[in-house]
């Protein structure tokens, strides 16, 4: 199972904030651009060509799938998205990924890993 | 006014994708344009639009190519929308060897049949049963019935007979029933007397002395065939020169 998901890593940032956003809820692609600027804090903003474009990508992995759901009161060209759970377990093991990257860049920026003759 | 001008431009920007990503998502890049322009900016989204249009064409090459049967929703009317050209897929994989050697000898047969149909030079060509086989392997048409070496009882001038179209022969013998035909015509019309020149004459000229018509225009030509069949330019010359035009009636 390791190995499946090993395949995809490590992901672009504009392909693991599509996860990070879908992990939450089904959404569309406008909805996918505003949490990803929410959970950036407005520092990282995915235009729709870019988005489409990994979201494609996604999708042709598995990570990502298209869902039917009514669009009563919306745009009816709205498309929504749902996380897989294959792209789940991408998320998860990009995630744990970057934990071991964010901890040897602590380390090596905080001086406590001794540097090698 | 201002939006709807760069609303157009954009759905030009996103015509100019390549039609499987264009299929896919144009539409939803348009409804994110109508609702994101105000926050995100319009020369934001345009830029974005510009880098999505390189990195498809140049980038992705899987965006180029559309399978057929994504392509032609079901249902679509017409062979319009089948044959448009960017429905078409070239495989990506070449021909294994041997389909080059299939096709090469069907090929190398059709072009030797064709040739064996029209022959060198254009002309049907003489084919072995010709020469050889039986007759009446080709069947002729509109051609009076007759055996292979003719007869002079069988030609009745203007009343073909019912069964006067059904011969069998070879392309040679009907073209000899012609000539012979023709000469039958002829001295039918002159009143039983051999034609110079034709077929019978030639047959009966073998055998016994050539008869022309006791009439002045027999008598010149009986003396020109005697220069001509002597074969010396001088004698053809005398001939000429001896001839007589006759005078015009008028």
């Amino acid at each position: 199972m390791k190995l499946s998901t090993m395949r995809f890593l490590p992901l672009s940032p504009a392909a693991l904030h599509i996860l990070l956003a879908l992990a939450g809820e089904d959404l569309h692609g406008y909805g996918i651009m505003l949490e990803v600027a929410r959970q950036s804090e407005g520092k990282y903003k995915l235009g729709p060509g870019t988005l489409y474009d990994n979201l494609r990508k996604l999708m042709t992995q598995g990570n990502v799938e298209e869902i039917q759901k009514g669009t009563s009161g919306g745009d009816p060209r709205r498309r929504y998205y749902r996380l897989t759970g294959l792209g789940r377990r991408v998320l998860s093991a990009e995630v744990a990924r970057l934990e071991g990257v964010v901890r040897e860049a602590k380390a090596n920026l905080l001086g406590t890993k001794p540097r090698r003759a | 006014m201002v939006h709807s001008m760069s609303r157009s431009l954009y759905r030009w920007l996103l015509y100019l994708h390549p039609p499987a990503f264009r299929q896919r998502f144009a539409e939803e890049m348009l409804s994110i344009f109508d609702e994101a322009a105000a926050t995100y900016g319009v020369l934001r989204l345009f830029a974005d639009g510009f880098v999505s249009l390189l990195r498809q064409w140049v980038v992705r090459a899987e965006s180029r190519r559309l399978p057929v049967a994504l392509a032609v929703p079901q249902g679509s009317p017409g062979p319009t929308t089948f044959f448009a050209w960017e429905h078409f897929e070239m495989p990506q994989y070449s021909l294994p060897l041997y389909r080059w050697i299939q096709g090469a000898v069907m090929t190398l047969g059709l072009l030797s049949a064709v040739w064996l149909m029209v022959g060198p030079g254009g002309r049907a060509p003489i084919l072995p049963s010709d020469l050889a086989g039986p007759r009446g392997s080709r069947t002729a048409w509109a051609s009076p019935t007759q055996n292979a070496l003719g007869s002079a009882d069988d030609f009745v001038p203007g009343t073909p007979g019912e069964g006067d179209y059904a011969m069998s022969g070879t392309a040679e013998d009907i073209h000899q029933h012609q000539l012979r035909q023709q000469e039958r015509a002829i001295q039918n019309a002159v009143g039983e007397q051999s034609v110079p020149g034709s077929f019978y004459y030639v047959v009966e000229s073998q055998g016994t002395a050539a008869e022309t018509p006791k009439t002045p225009a027999g008598e010149q030509f009986s003396a020109w065939l005697s220069a001509f069949t002597a074969g010396s330019a001088r004698s053809l010359r005398d001939s000429s020169r001896t001839t007589r035009i006759p005078a015009s009636r008028t």
